[in-house]
């Protein structure tokens, strides 16, 4: 007969902290979570675009790399601190890894301060989900000249722009008034065909054929016609709509994405403020070291996040 | 090699005591408390390292991208860079910032069904984002 302790010790469970083995499930969980996001953009991105009609660069939606290069930059330096703070307290250090957490938690405050400001843009623009001028042809066409029309009634009263930019306004809208002009007239004046190329680099190599459904007006315009230089070429802060194919789409998008991950360095930074206030209590040290590692492993993790958006985002 | 040996004494922590953290296995022997402080420092060099490789890496991307602006290269060739490079930058953090490099043989059985799952998603949807139905 075998009793219960004559049988071998079987181990028990992954041989994980219990902390630790729940916080790689929850990876596992946010990996999915994050896939589906970015998934389903890329299949927005490349399954309906064609080459008349293609997905907006981050120019045509006020996206600048650099600003994205930066924050990638700091998700990076958090990342270094992190660990650094795990690696102080294995080596017995409290108090300079309380530094670093401190250096970590102004870090993801820099990042979150940074993306406000791009929101901050985004919303300025009015490139939000279902508030993009993307088709140009009735109703909407009329929709989207009625709506240059007060930005630059707006422009008119108060300014905001150089001088060279706020006549051709003052011309656009005596033309708009006159009833001279068509919805796609007041786009290509408003974008402008100069710089319309070196926007949308690699573009030249694409078809040229006329779009019915969006506007760039560099293919609804005869080859031998003049380029026009737009109110946005003269003054790049006019605050003027225009065409964006498939702008509604990537602003639904980009605030998914980017918001979801936004949320989750805020919780990272939350966490790292309790630790913070741990220490200020007195009440921080080695004890907390898989506290520290578990919410490290949980903030590299959105950093890994934010590696693959940036390149999506911002170059891609 | 002693930054190996340190992975696996770190990595069989948890083997040995369970939950208790890693901050309170403190060495008394003159010996271990000197490879304890050698492997420290080889942990430091490698974080460092792979902070600078990681800065060197996103500046890549960030150099090809205005290439394809310049012209010199076309979109494609600089797409297949960029997303290698955010492929190898994740594949840094998770491998030493993560301690996957000590930890992969304890949570591979929980990570590969998932990197499973999200493989064959991308895969299911490449047809609509490559052919594009037109």
């Amino acid at each position: 007969m075998i009793h219960a302790n004559d049988e071998p010790a079987v181990p028990m469970g992954l041989p994980l902290p219990n902390g630790k083995l729940a916080m790689w499930l929850f990876l596992v969980t946010e990996i999915m979570f994050f896939t589906a996001l970015i998934g389903s953009y890329l299949i927005y991105r490349n399954g309906q675009p064609t080459a008349s009609q293609p997905w907006p660069t981050p120019h045509d939606v006020h996206l600048a790399e650099w600003i994205g290069a930066v924050n990638t930059f700091v998700l990076i330096c958090s990342s270094l601190t992190v660990v650094l703070a795990l690696w102080s307290l294995h080596v017995g250090n409290s108090k300079r890894a309380v530094q670093y957490i401190g250096v970590t938690l102004a870090l993801g405050c820099v990042f979150l301060v940074i993306k406000a400001y791009e929101y901050q843009q985004k919303f300025a623009h009015g490139i939000l989900p279902g508030r993009v001028f993307e088709k140009l042809d009735s109703p909407h066409g009329y929709k989207y000249m009625r709506h240059v029309q007060e930005q630059l009634e707006h422009i008119e009263k108060h300014g905001g722009v150089n001088d060279k930019a706020k006549k051709a306004c003052a011309e656009l809208l005596a033309d708009i008034r006159a009833g001279k002009l068509q919805p796609k007239d007041v786009n290509e004046r408003v974008r402008g065909t100069k710089s319309i190329k070196e926007t949308n680099p690699g573009k030249e190599f694409i078809t040229t054929k006329d779009s019915t459904y969006v506007d760039l007006p560099e293919r609804s315009r005869p080859k031998d016609a003049p380029m026009v230089e737009g109110i946005l070429e003269m003054d790049t802060h006019a605050h003027l709509s225009y065409s964006i194919p498939f702008g509604n789409m990537w602003a639904s998008c980009y605030f998914a994405m980017t918001g979801f991950h936004a949320l989750h360095v805020f919780g990272g930074l939350v966490v790292f403020a309790i630790m913070l206030v741990m220490a200020w209590r007195g009440r921080f040290g080695p004890q907390n070291a898989q506290m520290v590692e578990v919410t490290g492993l949980y903030w590299h993790f959105v950093d890994i996040v934010w590696i693959f958006l940036f390149p999506l985002l911002y170059l891609v | 090699m002693s930054e190996q040996h340190h992975d696996h004494s770190h990595g069989d922590h948890s083997h040995s005591h369970g939950d208790h953290s890693h901050g309170e296995h403190s060495h008394s022997h003159g010996g271990d408390a000197h490879g304890h402080a050698d492997d420290a420092a080889a942990h430091f060099r490698s974080y460092i390292a792979i902070f600078i490789a990681l800065c060197v890496f996103t500046a890549i991307s960030f150099v090809f991208n205005e290439l394809v602006r310049g012209g010199i290269i076309s979109p494609m060739t600089s797409a297949t860079v960029i997303m290698i490079v955010a492929i190898i930058k994740a594949g840094c953090v998770a491998y030493i910032f993560m301690h996957l490099k000590a930890d992969w043989g304890k949570v591979y059985c929980i990570m590969i069904p998932v990197v499973i799952m999200c493989v064959m998603m991308i895969i299911v949807f490449l047809p609509d984002g490559v052919l594009g139905w037109r």
